[in-house]
């Protein structure tokens, strides 16, 4: 028998923010795993809004994607599903995509933000990277224009 | 052309997403999940009500209308259109070898061609495939690659040195340039082979290749810039990231941004995939594109110029592929599709494709008639 629906007096609603902050906090976006730097959904800014309806116990979230091409979203909402289904006061879960609204990088959170700056600064030292380096190697089949939009030198 | 500027498409497609033309193999019958997206794409990244009816959308798209929407209806001058191999996926490609040969033989100053090819069904099949694609279009200049294929699941890396005689191959046959599609997994496979690590090792074992990553910014974009950074003869395809001008502009700025700074103008290819997207809204949105200064000084670089969108728009596709742009343009002067031009003027967005395929044409798009002729 399933559990009786709690009253809005019954709810507790931070102990439930909570908790679903934490549970859509271990889903992670497929794509920073690729790029060796995992981030949550919501550390990607992936998630919208998620909302709980305490008759029917059931929590609908609604997740957008960084571009329609995404090809890897089912695998996202069955990750969501997975992560949500577990909580105490959820019967259901509703996942919902919303196409039309747009991503951009500076919706990741501060965090997320330090965590890639941290990866890509550790690459650029690794790599002994400098800006349009190609320039000095050996042109090959590329070109050798200079270009107009070369850095400026540092002001000093 | 814009002004007296010469554009090349970096990447135009005949697609094929008709009903018949999918396997139902791969995870969640793959292709059917890729169409989805792809129509998706047609609504979401377009200009609000340019667009044409699924039923047009959803079927086998002619080289007749490719050409006709490229040059009657946008400035591009050039274009480039690939092969699409994908036969795991899509019975006769996703674009076919066909409409590479229709467009060389009708077409042949208007459009280079990229073979296809897929190192994971074994390289020595995909060398034998090249090679009668060669034999059957001599004119085409490049390989376009697709790191990964489904049922079953499999992917190869562009450094796996097993790969490496598919490029001498190709480089034998006179083939300039190697694209790979990167950064958008084509379907719910693994996104391992659609990072871009493994450039590297291909670019540094063949320096007398180009390597044109395809959906440059899309995702993983300081991966992307490092890379152009680093090596000679890497470069970046707009594809669809240009489509970002309609859809996220500030996104579009950031990567530009990003692209300039580290790999400079020079390394960057126009193209954007059309007809998914129309092409002559991200051609006039692109040449009246400016970096606000925010970015400008977070980058240190200098606004984007005139002569960097001259580059952007064709000259880096010429020089990285050794095409002679005047002498191509010399011989398309008095072509069919230029006398029809000089006749119409720019034709109406998408107006070709409505009347090949038999649909209505739009009352309005954004409130301007859609179905006569544009400026």
């Amino acid at each position: 028998m399933p559990a009786p629906a709690p009253s809005p007096q019954q709810l507790d609603r931070p102990a439930l923010e909570r908790a679903v902050e934490a549970a859509l906090g271990t889903v992670l976006d497929p794509c920073s795993i690729a790029a060796a730097n995992p981030l949550s959904l919501p550390d990607m800014g992936l998630i919208q809004r998620w909302d709980y309806d305490p008759a029917t116990r059931m929590l609908s979230v609604v997740l957008i994607v960084t571009s329609p091409a995404c090809f890897l979203v089912e695998d996202m909402i069955d990750g969501i599903r997975r992560s949500l289904e577990g909580l105490d006061a959820v019967d259901a879960v509703h996942v919902e995509v919303d196409a039309a609204a747009r991503w951009t990088p500076d919706m990741v959170s501060p965090a997320g933000q330090a965590s890639l700056e941290r990866r890509r600064a550790h690459a650029r030292r690794r790599l002994g990277l400098r800006p349009q380096q190609w320039r000095e190697a050996s042109p090959g089949a590329a070109t050798r224009a200079r270009s107009t939009a070369a850095p400026r030198p540092a002001a000093s | 052309m814009i002004e007296d500027i010469p554009v090349i498409n970096g990447i135009v497609h005949a697609w094929n997403i008709a009903d018949d033309n999918f396997t139902g193999r791969g995870p969640w019958n793959t292709g059917e999940r890729i169409r989805a997206d792809m129509i998706a794409w047609h609504e979401h990244w377009n200009l609000p009500g340019m667009s044409v009816p699924l039923e047009a959308y959803t079927t086998d798209w002619s080289a007749e209308l490719i050409a006709r929407t490229t040059f009657l209806e946008s400035d591009a001058d050039l274009a480039v259109h690939h092969h699409i191999h994908m036969e795991s996926i899509f019975t006769n490609g996703l674009c076919s070898v066909e409409k590479n040969a229709e467009m060389v033989q009708r077409w042949p100053d208007r459009f280079v061609v990229y073979a296809g090819a897929d190192p994971t069904a074994g390289v020595d099949q995909a060398i034998e495939y090249l090679k009668r694609q060669m034999d059957l279009i001599p004119e085409t200049l490049g390989l376009k690659l697709y790191p990964a294929q489904v049922d079953p699941i499999r992917w190869f890396l562009m450094d796996d040195e097993k790969v490496f005689p598919l490029y001498e191959a190709a480089r034998d046959l006179g083939i300039k340039v190697i694209a790979v599609h990167k950064a958008m997994p084509t379907g719910p496979i693994p996104m391992l082979p659609f990072k871009m690590d493994d450039i590297d090792g291909a670019a540094n074992a063949f320096p007398d290749l180009n390597f044109e990553v395809v959906h440059g910014g899309m995702a993983f974009i300081e991966e992307t810039s490092y890379q152009i950074a680093r090596y000679p003869n890497v470069f970046t395809n707009f594809e669809v990231t240009s489509a970002l001008l309609n859809s996220a502009p500030g996104w579009f700025e950031e990567i530009m941004a990003q692209f300039l700074f580290w790999g400079g103008a020079e390394k960057i290819i126009w193209g954007d995939g059309s007809p998914f997207v129309h092409p002559q809204p991200l051609l006039e949105k692109f040449w009246d594109f400016e970096i606000r200064d925010e970015l400008l000084a977070k980058y240190n670089i200098p606004q984007i110029t005139r002569e960097d969108k001259a580059k952007i728009l064709g000259g880096n596709y010429a020089r990285m592929a050794g095409i002679d742009v005047e002498a191509r343009l010399a011989k398309i002067a008095d072509d069919e599709l230029a006398q029809e031009r000089r006749e119409t003027g720019r034709q109406a967005p998408y107006s070709n494709w409505r009347r090949i395929a038999g649909v209505a044409p739009d009352a309005t798009i954004d409130g301007v008639p859609a179905a006569g002729v544009a400026a």
